[in-house]
């Protein structure tokens, strides 16, 4: 079904002909003006700055020449600021390997049995222990929270846990018979201070307002900054 | 035939064609006034494997440049510029440079890089460095991780073949150069050398940044000067 136009075909014949002619011109004409940029000489440029005439010392003096120049004036910094970025005497250059961040370390466990004894140090209330445990002189007697007196017998902190046999007169049981274990690290109280609920709050408040600010900003098309 | 004919044609217009397009950048360097000398690269240069230069430093002129910290002690040969470096260009060769360990000089006075090996300089580039409120530290590091492909999420930029050098974020990385740009304590490079640099430092390679002293120079050759005569 395909008839072939004679006359046309020339034409594009032609055409592409003409193309390609341009083409190999244009090669040609890049490869000379390369090859002469390649071998021309490159001028004699004068040495800015620092200037040593012996030429004894020619190598070194090219060396230093080499630079651009000394900084000028720079644009301001744009973009985020590192938190944290401390004076540069803090930085030291190489930190060695060993010296490695562990996550968490604890200190030497500060309350030991004789400590306690000894009334170095005051105990603390064991809320999730067992009953009957003899801690130093000072008696288990002191409230958690709340208003029970010295008196009480028992205290009981919501969650039904049950501390230790009290009473004024409680000596602590005669302190360092066996028994349990001392805590090593100060226990939290299951219910937490009013002041804890205050910050808590507090807190609370400052993350929503420092939200707000962010959002407000980021919106506000006037605080736009330039990447 | 006559398709083959056609075929030729087009082919070869379409080479021609090719072959400017790939010269454009090269014509347009020329046009920008950038005279390069003998070994040096412009950022989007094609290395030309037949300009190249060493020059040979002599024991004074190393003892002189390592006192004023313009290069580390031992240095035998540096690569012959004879001409300032502008903002993205470099030089490397590693042609006479034996084998042997790398060794990295920033010199911020003068902004400018030298890698060396085994006491012979194969590159020097300008670079950019860190602003007057975010200095680049001085001292001598190592390079303690390499990255080819990394992005900054604090700045929110590609930063390719980045060598960090501290803990604190610094390092030595691909970046736009120009005269009136400081880093934000980072040693930016050039594009094309930081790849030749990422290629031949490992971790573990020296990088020292000083600030050369003009006045030791000025003294060391003073002095060297009176000696001779």
């Amino acid at each position: 079904m395909r008839t072939y136009r004679p006359q046309s075909k020339r034409g594009l014949l032609l055409a592409a002909a003409a193309f390609s002619l341009v083409g190999v011109a244009v090669s040609y004409h890049q490869e000379l003006m390369g090859w002469a940029s390649a071998h021309a000489t490159q001028p004699d440029k004068g040495h800015s700055g620092f200037r040593q005439t012996d030429t004894t010392f020619q190598t070194l003096s090219d060396f230093i020449n080499r630079s651009p120049g000394e900084r000028g004036e720079t644009d301001s910094l744009k973009g985020a600021f590192s938190k944290g970025f401390g004076p540069l005497e803090d930085r030291s250059p190489v930190i060695p390997r060993s010296q490695r961040a562990l996550g968490k370390v604890f200190g030497p466990e500060p309350f030991t049995i004789e400590a306690v004894q000894q009334g170095l140090v005051p105990p603390i209330t064991p809320p999730f222990t067992d009953v009957g445990i003899p801690i130093g002189p000072i008696p288990l007697d002191q409230p958690i929270s709340g208003s029970s007196g010295p008196g009480t017998s028992a205290n009981t902190i919501p969650g039904s846990v049950i501390l230790g046999p009290n009473g004024p007169s409680s000596p602590g049981g005669g302190g360092g018979e066996g028994g349990g274990e001392i805590p090593s690290r100060p226990s939290v109280s299951a219910v937490p201070e009013p002041s804890a609920w205050a910050l808590l709050l507090v807190g609370f408040f400052g993350a929503g307002f420092a939200l707000r600010k962010a959002k407000a900003e980021k919106d506000d098309p006037r605080q736009m900054v330039g990447s | 035939m006559k398709h083959s004919l056609l075929g030729l044609f087009i082919g070869l217009g379409l080479t021609g064609t090719l072959f400017w397009l790939n010269a454009e950048p090269e014509e347009q360097a020329d046009t920008a006034g950038i005279d390069l000398p003998d070994g040096l690269q412009p950022a989007n240069g094609v290395h030309d494997e037949s300009l190249r230069g060493r020059a040979r430093l002599s024991p004074t002129e190393a003892r002189i440049a390592s006192q004023a910290k313009l290069m580390p002690p031992g240095v035998q040969s540096v690569l012959a510029i004879e001409t300032s470096l502008k903002h993205g260009q470099f030089a490397w060769d590693e042609n006479g440079a034996p084998q042997g360990p790398i060794h990295i000089w920033v010199d911020l006075r003068r902004q400018t890089i030298s890698v060396f090996r085994a006491g012979h300089e194969i590159g020097s580039a300008v670079i950019g460095y860190g602003a007057n409120e975010k200095q680049t530290p001085l001292g001598r590091f190592e390079i303690l991780s390499k990255h080819r492909h990394y992005r900054s999420r604090k700045y929110g930029a590609d930063m390719p073949y980045a060598m960090f050098i501290t803990r604190d974020g610094i390092a030595l990385h691909s970046s736009v150069l120009q005269p009136r740009h400081a880093t934000h304590g980072c040693v930016g490079l050039p594009d094309e050398f930081s790849r030749r640099l990422f290629d031949v430092a490992g971790v573990g390679t020296v990088v020292e940044i000083w600030r050369s002293d003009t006045q030791s120079i000025q003294r060391g050759l003073t002095a060297a000067q009176a000696s001779l005569h």
